[in-house]
């Protein structure tokens, strides 16, 4: 079975998407970890 | 009146057990090499009697079952639900073998734990547990998130197919036919597998200093309870054994991936992408995310149990994303984890029974359903506050307008108090064994929403009675009760029906 036959049998359809994917994924726990660091940094100076 | 089953329900329902099995004794050959490799001569002959058994419980039920039938919806469910009892039963065989278990319920506690992708544990000295019964252990995890169903229908097509994937709690096809989504569910895994084992490899490697054959093994097996969200580890001290922000961060991405649709791999993959932040689900699992780690890091920030800002945001994310997606690692110990209290207490509870999103690996309630309850009852006020003649929207964005309909939301109530009286019942029972309110709900949350944290009460020696209804719960909790009750209603009228 060639790579593209492979893909398309498997639903794959590029694997610039798959990249997009993984990029998401990390932004999330990014994005989350800024909140975390946040609300840290803000109760700490409250107490 | 039930219809009681006849020897050709029987026989339908043997038949597709019987290739499930077949599947699984064919994975069970991977840890069957693995000890052959690693010269571990115990587990190996151990693994020859598991694979047996599947092989002969595999064989048994094809002759048995005689050729391929169609698979109607009640009898799938009854095959799935018996699927997730009797695989950790056989699967249990090499654990309960190693002398690590107390006794033999345990080790089938630990199996159930495996498949059903909790992550509790009742394993006694893990760190010189042997290599390949630890590889098993995280290969069930591997295999329960995957579904066994999904498994066994990516390499047979047939009948059935959509009554097995549908009954394992899987309800989103993503490409047209049941076969093709297993086998994208399959690709991805494969995919995220690869950057997955690699990236904390390298870890190891790179910044921890472990050999490289070591590396890749903690690697492996982290990766297994990471994206399955199962939360098995080779450690007894779970990631905390690391101490490596590098390490947690990798797991991080591996366990949100873990609790993602497959549906949403998809769409990032192949586009509209932006329609996935449009969806409902993503939505409300993003702000539930947000929601429960505000909770958390303002609990540990006021309880002064870490005194640095960004050991508080490090701590309360990781188990914040560890309790949300199901998966159950931890960087301290159950014992310090009992003595956090208050807020963060209570955010990492919430966080464990709301989970994932739907068709994914994790359980809990799932944020479809979070998100469509709090739309129903927002509605419900509504109509009470406007004028009567008043319409309320019913729309939703879910791949594409939908309507929440009044059946919809029905059903999404019903699931969602199901799982709110599995929870209340395990923390009864716990009451009942003697525990104070706090771990017994912790404790029966984590094990009903599938997410293997614990406090402490989960232990070797733990009441048998407890064990008992801890596996119960895992195992309705994964299956999101249809089959469950399928099962029940199967037996019940095997016994009265005319």
């Amino acid at each position: 079975m060639t790579v593209p036959r492979a893909r398309r049998w498997l639903g794959l359809p590029s694997l610039t998407g798959g990249l997009v994917m993984f990029a998401v994924e990390a932004l999330v726990v990014s994005a989350l970890a800024g909140v975390a660091w946040v609300v840290a940094a803000v109760v700490a100076e409250i107490l | 009146m039930l219809i009681r089953p006849v020897a050709e329900d029987l026989k339908v329902m043997a038949f597709y057990l019987g290739r499930i099995f077949v599947v699984v004794a064919a994975a069970g050959i991977a840890p069957l090499v693995w000890a052959a490799a690693a010269r571990e001569w115990h587990p190996f002959s151990s693994f020859v009697l598991m694979v047996g058994g599947y092989g002969l419980l595999g064989a048994a039920g094809l002759r048995l079952g005689g050729d391929e039938r169609h698979l109607d919806w009640s009898h799938g469910m009854v095959v799935v639900a018996l699927t997730w009892l009797l695989v950790p039963a056989i699967g249990a065989i090499p654990l309960a073998l190693s002398g690590h278990f107390a006794r033999p319920l345990d080790a089938y506690f630990d199996a159930v734990s495996g498949l059903t992708t909790t992550g509790l544990s009742l394993l006694g000295d893990v760190d010189h547990l042997a290599s390949s019964l630890n590889f098993w252990r995280h290969l069930l995890q591997f295999l329960g998130g995957q579904g066994i169903v999904v498994a066994a229908l990516s390499i047979f097509a047939g009948g059935g197919a959509s009554a097995l994937y549908i009954g394992e709690a899987r309800d989103e096809r993503i490409l047209p036919s049941v076969t093709s989504t297993a086998r994208f569910i399959w690709a991805v895994s494969a995919v995220h597998l690869a950057f997955g084992v690699t990236a904390l490899a390298l870890v190891g490697w790179l910044a921890l200093g472990f050999e490289p054959l070591r590396a890749w093994f903690h690697g492996l097996m982290t990766f297994f309870a990471a994206f399955d969200t199962g939360g098995f580890s080779p450690q007894s001290t779970s990631i905390g054994y690391y101490h490596s922000a590098a390490f947690e961060s990798v797991t991080s991405i591996l366990m949100v991936a873990g609790a993602m649709s497959f549906g949403v791999h998809y769409a990032l993959w192949r586009g509209p992408r932006r329609a996935v932040f449009r969806n409902l689900e993503t939505r409300t699992i993003l702000s539930t995310f947000g929601l429960t780690l505000v909770l958390t890091a303002v609990g540990l920030a006021a309880t002064g149990w870490f005194t640095e800002a960004g050991s508080v945001a490090r701590q309360g994310l990781f188990h914040v994303l560890s309790a949300h997606t199901g998966t159950g690692f931890a960087t301290v110990s159950s014992t310090e984890m009992s003595h956090w209290g208050g807020l963060a207490f209570g955010g990492i509870a919430i966080a464990m029974s709301l989970g994932g999103m739907g068709s994914s690996t994790a359980g809990g309630v799932k944020s479809l359903r979070t998100g469509l309850a709090i739309k129903t009852v927002a509605n419900q006020i509504k109509q009470v506050l406007l004028p009567e003649r008043a319409v309320v929207g019913t729309v939703f964005h879910q791949s594409g307008r939908r309507h929440l309909t009044p059946e919809l939301a029905q059903s999404v109530m019903v699931v969602s108090l199901l799982y709110v009286a599995l929870y209340l019942l395990g923390a009864g029972v716990g009451l009942a064994h003697g525990l104070s309110l706090e771990p017994a709900l912790f404790e029966s949350v984590s094990a009903s929403a599938n997410v293997g944290l614990s406090v402490g009460v989960t232990s070797p020696g733990m009441p048998t009675s407890l064990e008992v209804v801890y596996i119960l719960q895992m195992w309705a909790g994964r299956l999101e009760f249809i089959a469950v009750f399928s099962l029940f209603g199967f037996l019940y009228a095997w016994v009265r029906g005319r």
